[in-house]
């Protein structure tokens, strides 16, 4: 529509054609037909294609809203029945109140105080809903002044000192049940997983949206919006409004871990904590159901804060066709990612956690081995098993996991003995070469001058532990900022006082669960989907302006198991998580009694294997096991509403597990 | 661009051969000459055949359509090009960022209580003919679903005739958050700019909450399915606790005032009927309360809409109007279907009793008229002759003004449902209202009683809708009480009505009312009685030919106490279309856009108390109605 009328407008003004009038009197008899000028054609040629797009609109609207429906049908054959509709034919209602924790990037951001660019905009989403509305309206009331992007940029970015908000900016998450039903419009988040529950009558009263500013520290979400003590608040008022059934809890992503920093403060003492009191969680939670939670971080946040490649499924299927685009900031689009992202003290919420142990060192990994051609082939003949793991060993032994980030496809292929490798740490640092041609875009690379970025290439691998001293080294102040509210490590004594502080409770490997017995833990999550685990890097020289690592994308391997692909190596996953990082806490170090679950909290392991949607008619696929995606995956609905209505783990059926996650999960060697 | 030009002319070539003219060389050539550039392509023989100047009725319409096209978005693009304050067209500051100047802060968490009808309405489990429209607004924003199938909207608005809550397998429920009730309909604002002006001196999500509750159900029924009531508590005792523990500034409209008014009164009640907050919660959570356009006492339009759904109510007579044209047959029966079915209506109905508000009335404008005739002007109309406010329902104008005596007052209570008529009830199916129950014989001798005052009322409603009283009674009570010891005041029924209650004990709470003045309000009703008794007709309509109507006051202000403080806003229309809705407006709903009402809000909520503002700011004569009230303190 804009386009025509782009195109009309300049049209019609060059267009005022004085030629007809001249030639009339000549030779013009029946004075009625007049001619068609310019402007007739195009005013014609409009009208066709408004009467056209109106009619179209017209039977569109008139269609009934089922048609869409009968066609799938018609062409794959019946559809299965919603879990909503088939679970309440079963007889299921609603009895426990459900609380939904989101993860990052999918919670709505609203604007409520901004500067003069951002008139207009009040309350008005800044992230989620149509980001293009924020593009057009800022345009439409100045777009002269200054770069509208730039503008949005600058609203969504934090502090970068103190990790709140700036000075004269008040960004806030939206609330209610609307924060994350849809991320933009047609992509659910949420939605689906509502409007099931809403069939055996959930509704409001029932289920509530735990809404949190995703940009900040966990604890900083407290000083500032105090959004624990309302979580808290609403946990216990959904409890007693619903005569005291205990709240099932789904958190998604990242909200895993905000649940679990969560469920330590409000046991934790008042000053720091929320004061709830040792049994507060026995009391009030029935269940926990991680969906795709990265309990151990992903791989992909170190890419993300080491070079602003984040792909993060959001960002890229949402954002990137108009921000990644270069064009639309004028210049450095990925810089000004990296700056915005870099003020977002969540990020490093999910940098991998427990250091070599889980990840791998030079030489090992937990998921050695792997080939994703040989799950499949396992799930048909599971007694083949170890016949094939003797073959394929052996092709994949190259693979080195455990260096997860390394600079050149040799290095990441060759044996650890053979890679030589000089110490980044005392490297001095250059001066500061750019900073006064790019202080639009400043990001600490430039602190670091030549010097500084070789001794990082110099290095050449780097494995789980290392990845922090890099990133404490190329972003000193970033990580300052974050380790002042997380940490990545491994606890060897968890009786340590120092593990009260807060910045340990969202590290699994650093806390124990609460005292609840009757508690359980589900780690719901995709797999089939190829997940980043290890990149290969390059160096890029020219480092102007510009960040100077890059994933080296013509790095890939041979052959069909292709693990290395565009530089990065894969697993198995929900192309976000590794199943590693999302089953290992259930699988391990939660199973039973151990020095992590010490009152013995059941856990339970469901997986959904991915399969595509079948057409393009069927949407995001009932069966889905991507990040997003599994949100509207029958299975994971159905286990969702069971226990909702009052369903434990073991009559779900306990673990149902197609990855080798317990495999892998034995390999690990981690006191338990 | 091109291949389309040269499409058209292919659809051109038709109409050539039916034309009959002789001089098909000549216009030929005129042709050529104006259209040369156009036809470039075309090979010329076939031009030689065809004169190709036809307007037919086709190409006319779309050239019509496309020149009004053009001329929109020629429009539209120039408006959005408008630089968003034109010079001379100055917009006032709004008082927040003036305020925000001065150095006010947020202090006091606010907590808005919308009124009736403003709040939004969603559907979370329906019929069939909803599909796609889960969590949908069914009530609020665009009203979309009234003209695409307005007896679904109808059936899903309606509530449980016998029960007052939801009929089976529908569930619509009140909008949550502060969207709820921001804006009432695209455009029109309800608390949007109130809203806007607090987060100008820091307020935002944390420290706003909108009690949104499904204004159709009774009070106590919000609580019974919704558990409203205690949301509304724990989220006061949330926001006073993450607060800093600064209690709470409460901003109740219209209906909210009395919603709030019996959340007073339940969160202090012990459990199994109240909230089990005990004696001390409102003194402990509750700064200040600022009613704004408070209907404490009902009002008597409450009574219009009743008796004969004549939609005269604020937003009603906006959104509503509109689909009362839309649906033909039986103009007025749907909405009346409608509000038949759930108890709000009756919240309003002249909670005041004769004793109240005739008397005073009537004293007030005999009082009035002495005066009035040589000092009036203020109030922008004149009445001429005495005019009986008292008597809110009377049959023809006549009626209306005689005096007393001469009006024979049949006793409406002796009315019984004698003789249903069986023909009306048959065929009237879908549409069915009490009042086909009722037989013409009944109606007419209601209208024969001519005249009916608040209390009577009550009785000519209960014996037009008995079922829908009997609910409402239930829940609601219209009398003034004379000994508020008594242990029957303890039911629920009591208190959201202000002559039958006590205020909480708490000495430090402040209590507001604010409200317009300045617009003819509706005070009393002159009916007839309509000819035809069909059954898609309501028997009564408000005899709009009587020009008796004189607007009066809200008698909205008269509290137990002298502890409140009153500001009044008078009245000021728009000075210029542009302006929009007046930000002097004092309209029922328009008034929450007023500069000086946004003014004193957010001064509370920063923390200043009512002395600070100055006090009462009055321009009616409240005190001088009120005096006339004899209620015994």
């Amino acid at each position: 529509m804009s386009l025509l009328r782009r195109r009309k407008v300049p049209e019609k003004e060059t267009t005022t054609v004085p030629d007809p009038e001249e030639k009339k009197p000549e030779t013009c008899k029946p004075v009625k037909q007049s001619k068609w000028s310019c402007v007739d054609n195009c005013c014609w040629l409009i009208g066709c294609i408004c009467v056209v797009w109106w009619g179209l609109l017209f039977s569109y609207n008139m269609m009934p809203s089922s048609f869409p429906q009968y066609v799938t049908e018609a062409i794959t054959g019946p559809m299965p029945d919603p879990p909503g509709v088939k679970l309440k034919k079963e007889g299921l209602q609603a009895k426990h109140p459900v609380v939904f924790v989101p993860g990052i990037v999918t919670g709505g951001l609203e604007l409520w105080e901004g500067h003069n660019c951002a008139d207009g905009l009040f309350r008005k989403r800044l992230w989620g809903g149509t980001f293009g509305e924020v593009y057009k309206r800022t345009k439409a009331i100045n777009g002269m002044r200054s770069s509208r992007p730039l503008c949005w940029v600058e609203h969504m970015s934090l502090d970068n000192e103190t990790g709140l908000d700036p000075p004269g900016v008040r960004v806030r998450p939206v609330t209610g049940l609307v924060a994350a039903d849809y991320f933009a419009p047609g992509y659910f988040v949420w939605a689906v997983l509502i409007a099931n529950l809403a069939r055996i009558g959930y509704e409001e009263k029932n289920m509530y949206m735990a809404a949190y500013d995703w940009r900040l520290s966990f604890q900083n979400t407290e000083v500032r919006d105090q959004t624990l003590s309302r979580i808290k608040s609403n946990i216990e008022l959904l409890v007693a409004t619903n005569g005291g059934n205990k709240a099932v809890i789904i958190p998604h992503s990242m909200g895993v871990l905000y649940f679990l920093h969560f469920m330590k403060w409000v046991e934790a003492p008042a000053p720091m904590g929320g004061g709830g009191g040792p049994d507060w969680c026995a009391k009030h939670i029935k269940a926990v159901m991680n969906i795709g939670g990265p309990f151990l971080g992903v791989p992909k946040a170190v890419s993300g804060l080491f070079s602003a490649e984040a792909k993060d499924i959001a960002v890229a299927r949402a954002m990137a066709p108009g921000v990644l685009d270069k064009d639309l900031f004028r210049i450095q689009t990925l810089q000004h990612i990296m700056k915005m992202t870099r003020t977002w003290d969540s990020t490093m919420s999910m940098i991998p956690k427990g250091g070599d142990t889980i990840w791998g060192d030079l030489d090992w990994a937990p998921e050695e081995g792997y080939v994703p051609s040989k799950r499949k082939k396992s799930n048909n003949t599971e007694n083949s098993v170890h016949t094939e793991d003797g073959n394929v060993e052996s092709e994949a032994k190259h693979v080195h996991y455990g260096r997860i980030i390394s600079f050149g496809k040799d290095i990441a292929e060759t044996d650890s003995s053979k890679i030589q490798r000089i110490d980044f740490r005392d490297a001095v640092k250059g001066n500061n070469v750019a900073n006064n041609t790019c202080r639009d875009v400043w990001t600490e690379y430039h602190d670091m001058g030549i010097s500084g970025i070789t001794a990082v290439a110099e290095y050449k691998a780097y494995t789980a532990g290392d990845i922090l001293d890099l990133l404490h080294y190329v972003a000193p102040k970033l990580m300052q900022r974050g380790s002042a509210h997380f940490s990545y490590g491994l606890a060897d004594d968890l009786d340590d006082p120092k593990y009260a502080h807060y910045k340990y409770w969202s590290n699994p490997l650093e806390t124990r669960l609460p005292n609840a017995p009757d508690m359980e833990i589900f780690s719901m999550y995709g797999i089939g989907i190829p997940t980043e685990r290890a990149y290969v890097y390059k160096q890029i020289p020219a480092a102007d302006c510009y960040i100077p690592f890059q994933i080296d994308t013509s790095a890939a391997a041979e052959g069909e198991d292709m693990c290395l692909k565009d530089g990065v190596f894969t697993v198995d996953g929900d192309e976000t998580v590794p199943v590693l990082s999302a089953g290992f806490m259930s699988a391990k170090g939660w199973r039973g009694k151990t020095r992590f679950n010490p009152s013995g909290i059941k856990t339970y392991i469901r997986e959904c294997d991915h399969a595509p949607p079948a057409n393009l008619l069927e949407g995001c696929g009932t069966q889905s096991g991507a990040h997003v995606d599994i949100m509207g995956n029958f299975a994971l609905i159905e286990d969702v509403m069971r226990v909702a209505a009052g369903a434990t783990g073991e009559d779900l059926g306990g673990d149902r597990v197609y990855s080798d996650i317990f495999k892998w999960s034995e390999k690990i060697k981690l006191r338990l | 661009m091109s291949s389309v030009l040269r499409f058209r002319k292919l659809c051109f070539l038709e109409p050539t051969k039916y034309s009959s003219y002789d001089e098909k060389t000549k216009d030929q050539k005129n042709y050529e000459n104006v259209n040369t550039v156009l036809l470039e392509n075309n090979p010329k023989k076939k031009h030689q055949k065809k004169p190709p100047k036809e307007w037919r009725c086709i190409d006319s319409c779309c050239w019509m359509v496309g020149y009004l096209c053009t001329t929109w978005w020629l429009l539209l693009f120039l408006y959005h090009c408008l630089p968003a304050n034109l010079p001379g067209l100055q917009v006032p500051e709004p008082p927040g960022a003036r305020l925000s100047r001065q150095g006010l802060t947020a202090l006091h968490p606010v907590v808005m209580v919308p009124g009736i009808v403003t709040g939004g309405l969603e559907l979370w489990e329906g019929r069939a003919c909803s599909e796609g429209l889960f969590r949908q607004r069914l009530w609020g924003g665009s009203f979309t679903e009234i003209f695409k199938r307005p007896m679904c909207w109808l059936e899903h608005l309606s509530l449980d005739n016998e029960t007052g809550l939801d009929p089976p397998g529908i569930r619509v429920r009140a909008v949550p958050g502060l969207v709820a009730a921001d804006y009432f309909a695209p455009g029109y604002f309800v608390w949007a700019i109130l809203i806007e002006n607090l987060a100008r001196i820091g307020y935002e999500g944390k420290n706003m909450y909108m009690a949104a509750y499904d204004w159709r159900l009774s009070f106590q029924n919000t609580e019974v399915r919704d558990q409203a009531l205690s949301r509304l508590k724990s989220k006061i005792e949330l926001m006073y606790v993450t607060n800093g523990y600064t209690k709470v500034v409460v901003v109740p409209h219209s209906m909210g005032v009395i919603y709030f008014l019996h959340f007073m009164k339940w969160v202090e009640a012990p459990p199994p009927m109240g909230g089990g907050g005990g004696p001390g919660w409102c003194a402990k959570h509750i700064k200040s309360i600022m009613n704004i356009g408070p209907a404490f006492l009902g009002v008597p339009k409450a009574v219009g809409n009743v008796l004969s759904a004549e939609c005269k109510d604020v937003a009603f007579i906006r959104l509503l109007n509109t689909s009362c044209v839309y649906l033909e047959h039986g103009t007025l029966s749907f909405p009346c279907y409608l509000k038949e079915e759930t108890p709000f209506g009756v919240t309003w109905i002249g909670l005041e009793g004769d004793h109240v508000c005739d008397s005073a009335m009537k004293k007030y404008q005999q009082q009035f008229d002495m005066k009035g005739n040589n000092t009036d002007g203020r109030r922008g109309f004149q009445v001429q002759e005495s005019t009986k406010y008292g008597r809110i329902v009377s049959f023809g104008k006549a009626a209306s003004e005689l005096h007393s005596s001469e009006i024979s007052g049949l006793g409406s209570q002796v009315y019984l449902h004698n003789a249903t008529s069986p023909q009306s009830l048959a065929s009237c199916g879908k549409v069915w209202t009490e009042y086909d129950e009722v037989s013409p014989e009944s109606i007419r001798r209601i209208s024969e009683k001519k005249a009916y005052t608040a209390n009577t009322l009550l009785e000519l409603i209960r014996s037009i809708a008995p079922k829908m009283m009997r609910r409402a009674e239930a829940h609601f009570s219209h009398g003034i009480a004379d000994n508020l010891d008594d242990p029957i005041y303890n039911h629920y029924k009591y208190w959201s009505n202000p002559l039958e209650t006590k205020l909480p004990d708490a000495p430090d709470m402040e209590i507001y009312s604010l409200y317009g003045v300045g617009i003819p309000t509706e005070r009393s009703y002159v009916y007839k009685v309509s000819s035809s008794f069909r059954c898609k007709n309501i028997p009564l309509q408000i005899d709009s030919s009587a020009d008796g109507r004189n607007g009066c006051l809200k008698g909205g202000v008269y509290f137990v106490d002298g502890d409140e403080s009153v500001r009044e806003y008078k009245h000021k229309a728009p000075a210029n279309l542009l302006e929009g809705r007046g930000l002097q407006s004092g309209a029922h709903v328009d008034i929450m856009g007023n500069i000086a009402l946004i003014e004193d809000v957010l001064r509370v909520a920063a923390g200043a108390s009512g002395v600070e503002l100055g006090g009462d700011r009055i321009y009616s004569d409240i005190m001088k109605m009120s005096e006339k009230i004899n209620v015994r303190l």
